[in-house]
């Protein structure tokens, strides 16, 4: 018997739930093959990966149909814990899987439950810390680490148990570029040293297809696409269709294909280097450049940060020497990684944070003697997780609350609570309970409660960590459309270097706390050596458009739709 | 921090959790017993300062802990000066002045009173602090389950405390978020400043608690907590050494010592003794 994983026409229904969220799966994962899954958000992703320890059915009972066999054993015979032993799941939020006062205990914890005698826990504790790159910091706790090396921690702790079969549930998703590639990193050693069957949820085509043996894509509870990753780049199309986001270069590909049938689509950006060398063969040395974007009109000063610093009650040195100037009606992004003084630095915006050093003029006030209250008026600030703000037992009562506070008319509260939820589009949801809206909802419903108190600048907290790539760029349009149209000033902090290089008009680059460049969105990403110095990678088809550099390509290439027409000029009909 | 463990080598980090749980007990019973007699009282004030300095736990942290605690102390010592408890009244006390004429006096013996009531606050607080600083928290609970506190609730313990730091956090984004929203919880009013308090940190304080409570189940269970919880091993192993057995018989000594001078025993520690001793002592000068 070879297959590890094996599902039979599963089916599963959460109780309450109105439709399937996994609808006649089947499939099988061999011993010591690795697996990828993919798929936006509600393709049942979560669902599957805990049907495979027992979670489903004996936590979550709701209705489940068909066969999950672990090992030869139906989970239905088993128990959690029983099946916990030879599935080790590794779960996406980091903060709530570490339950230890401290780092060695977190790794000691699976191997105690199971009776492991503690000669040989401490052994394991020494091993699987070595691996996972933490060693000395067996004693510190587990929440006093940075995010990547939380999730390193939680994943040791799995590996720890010593599991026959991993299943990782997009560990990177909560994670900041450095923390991500610590992880991947630590995914890829265990593909390659440990020869166990893997079976890893994640969004990051680029950087796991490689490392995979199988891809399955699930849509609305459904396998659309199985195979090598090799074969199912001639899908990249419907991969895009429902809201993945396949390898940049595959998918500049794929689109040229359509007029190059003979045209291969590369995987890695190595291959895509070799394909389009070939391709440009007869091009070298011929230069060919982006049109030329008129340059956003500057208007009025109406943040002016001059030698800020800040320094926590702690000591930490959180800012040192920022001098920063916004014009209105900027689209800003603030890009770095985290601890680098982002969210330190917007805090200042509305008084939040007053300098410890230097100064910020927020439209012509000092915010040194302002209240938060009357910055607030002005400058609107979007926290990252909505939980963290959403109170009221109405959807309307949270919009109201903002106005209300700011002693604004009932009339003219009422008028902008429709306005708002129209252009949010929550009209429909104004008497239900934000509690009971997704997350996704939520969102929106913390975005329009900062809206109706009319903000003429709006700073948004990583608006897309922790959401796919869809529902990011969904969030990003809508920013756009209130920059564009209604004139608001946006300021978006995020580490997603992506999605910046697509809406974000200008970038300022944190690092350590002070500036490490800024400007225009084309001339930062140009820049790559520089960014490399904070770990922050630019864009594939960027990096791609830099290394064709001797083809006559242009450095600065920011997405794949611009790269996309500049190679078909470039290619010649 | 509030539960921050400072690793050392010292004798009071080597020895058995529940070797500390005995030093607790006995100075906690000496403390209470001695009924603040003010000299013993503060000879136990010094031991319990000894024990600190052994530790090598760094003055600034005890200075910020006797910082956190001086609003609370000051009242307690305000509260005892005004109003010593009358058995310990003589029946002509030495006044220094009257707060209120003829009914509220400032007294020798109450100050001496206060002396060592604020000793004994002093010692109980510093006594838990002192072990929480040198012990591991685990350690803790494996010596709790170890005297027959079931694994559950020591699982539950041991949560609370990886959590403390997540809740603080999580509390000072509510309250940021909030006042974004140019909401302000300075309300002179307290009951709409606690009424304010309860609707806008409360409730998404409550919802996230109750998420991550289920987060946290789910993450336990997949690890196998609930797999054989009688059944179930522990890393850090506690075991009696020598020093364990030398302390215990001196902690027996030093309790049975403590008793035998105190009120039960010779009664040398003797309150109204002590306070007689201390004004002969201070008579010239006053």
């Amino acid at each position: 018997m070879n297959d590890a994983v094996t599902l039979e026409n599963v089916s599963y229904t959460y109780s309450g739930g109105i439709r399937p969220a996994l609808k006649g799966v089947n499939l099988s994962v061999r011993q010591g093959e690795s697996l990828m899954i993919t798929g936006p958000s509600g393709a049942g992703k979560t669902t599957l990966c805990r049907s495979l320890n027992g979670l489903i059915p004996h936590y979550f009972r709701g209705k489940l149909d068909g066969h999950v066999t672990i090992n030869g054993v139906d989970t239905r015979a088993s128990t959690i814990s029983a099946l916990s032993h030879v599935v080790g799941l590794l779960f996406q939020d980091p903060a709530s899987q570490l339950v230890n006062p401290t780092v060695a205990d977190e790794v000691a914890f699976g191997p105690e439950n199971y009776g492991v005698p503690p000669e040989e826990i401490r052994a394991r504790v020494t091993k699987t810390l070595e691996l996972m790159r933490l060693k000395g910091y067996e004693e510190r706790s587990p929440h006093s680490l940075s995010g990547g090396e939380q999730q390193a921690c939680a994943l040791a702790g799995i590996v720890a148990m010593n599991p026959n079969i991993y299943v990782l549930d997009e560990p990177t998703s909560n994670l900041d570029p450095i923390g991500s590639s610590i992880v991947l990193n630590l995914m890829a050693d265990l593909v390659k040293q440990q020869k166990r069957t893997m079976i890893i949820v994640e969004h990051k085509m680029e950087e796991l297809l490689s490392l995979v043996d199988r891809l399955v894509v699930l849509n609305k509870g459904e396998v659309v696409l199985e195979g090598k990753p090799r074969e199912l780049l001639d899908h990249i199309e419907l991969m895009e269709k429902i809201g993945l986001k396949p390898p940049q270069v595959a998918l500049l590909a794929s689109k040229l294909k359509a007029n190059r049938p003979d045209l291969p689509v590369p995987m890695t950006l190595d291959e895509a280097v070799t394909v389009f060398q070939k391709a440009f063969a007869s091009r070298r040395g011929k230069r060919i450049s982006l049109r030329q974007e008129p340059a956003q009109p500057k208007n009025e000063a109406i943040i002016e940060v001059k030698d800020l610093w800040y320094i926590y009650p702690a000591g930490t040195v959180a800012l040192r020497g920022v001098n920063l100037t916004i014009h209105r009606g900027e689209f800003t992004g603030i890009i770095g990684q985290n601890g680098s003084g982002k969210t330190t630095l917007v805090k200042h915006f509305n008084g939040l944070l007053k300098p410890s050093k230097g100064s910020v003029v927020v439209f012509g006030v000092d915010t040194s003697g302002a209240g938060i209250a009357d910055l607030s008026r002005k400058v609107g600030y979007c926290f990252q997780n909505p939980d963290h703000q959403v109170c009221c037992d109405t959807v309307k009562k949270e919009l109201e609350f903002g106005p209300r506070n700011l002693l604004v008319p009932e009339d003219e509260i009422r008028k902008r609570v429709d306005e708002v939820a129209t252009a949010v589009g929550i009209q429909d949801l104004l008497n239900v309970n934000p509690f009971s809206v997704s997350k996704g909802e939520r969102q929106r419903i913390t975005v329009a409660s900062l809206l109706t108190m009319s903000p003429d600048v709006l700073v948004v907290d990583e608006p897309t960590t922790g959401q796919d790539y869809r529902m990011g760029r969904e969030m990003m349009e809508f920013y756009k459309q209130l920059n564009e149209r209604a004139g608001k000033t946006i300021i978006v902090i995020t580490h997603d270097m992506n999605i910046a290089a697509e809406y974000v008009k200008r970038v300022v680059v944190l690092k350590e706390g002070q500036v490490l460049v800024e400007g225009p969105t084309r001339e930062v990403y140009a820049k790559t050596d520089l960014l490399q110095t904070t770990y922050l990678k630019p864009p594939q088809i960027t990096r791609l458009g830099q290394l064709l550099k001797d083809y006559g390509m242009p450095e600065d290439l920011l997405t794949v739709d611009e790269a996309v027409s500049l190679f078909e000029e470039h290619l010649g009909k | 921090m509030a539960f921050e463990y400072i690793p050392g080598k010292t004798l009071f980090h080597r020895l058995d959790p529940r070797t500390k749980f005995l030093y607790w007990a006995v100075v906690i019973t000496l403390a209470v017993s001695l009924g603040t007699d003010p000299i013993f009282t503060f000879a136990l004030f010094l031991s319990v300062l000894v024990v600190i300095r052994m530790s090598k736990i760094p003055l600034g942290k005890v200075g910020e802990f006797l910082k956190g605690i001086a609003p609370v102390a000051g009242m307690y010592a305000l509260f005892n000066m005004l109003f010593p408890p009358t058995a310990t009244q003589f029946s002509k006390p030495y006044v220094f002045f009257y707060v209120i004429p003829n009914l509220l006096p400032i007294t020798l013996e109450g100050i001496i009173w206060t002396f060592g009531a604020v000793l004994r606050f002093l010692i109980i607080l510093l006594v838990v602090r002192t072990i929480l600083m040198i012990t591991p928290i685990r350690d803790l609970i494996i010596a709790l389950i170890k005297l027959k506190l079931p694994p559950e609730f020591g699982m539950a313990l041991s949560i609370g405390f990886a959590y403390v730091p997540v809740l603080i956090d999580e509390n000072t984004k509510i309250k940021e978020a909030q006042q974004a929203r140019g909401w302000k919880f300075e309300y002179r009013n307290p009951a709409k400043r606690f009424n304010a308090l309860l609707r806008q940190m409360f409730i998404p304080a409550i919802f996230n608690s109750i998420r991550r409570t289920g987060d946290i189940a789910i993450a336990i269970e997949s690890r196998g907590f609930s797999h054989n919880v009688a059944g179930r091993t522990y890393m850090r192993q506690l075991k009696y050494t020598k020093e364990d057995y030398a302390m215990t018989i001196a902690l027996i000594a030093i309790f049975i010592g403590g008793i035998a001078v105190g009120p039960w025993g010779l009664k040398w520690a003797y309150y109204l003794n002590s306070v007689e001793a201390i004004k002969r002592f201070l008579q010239p000068h006053v």
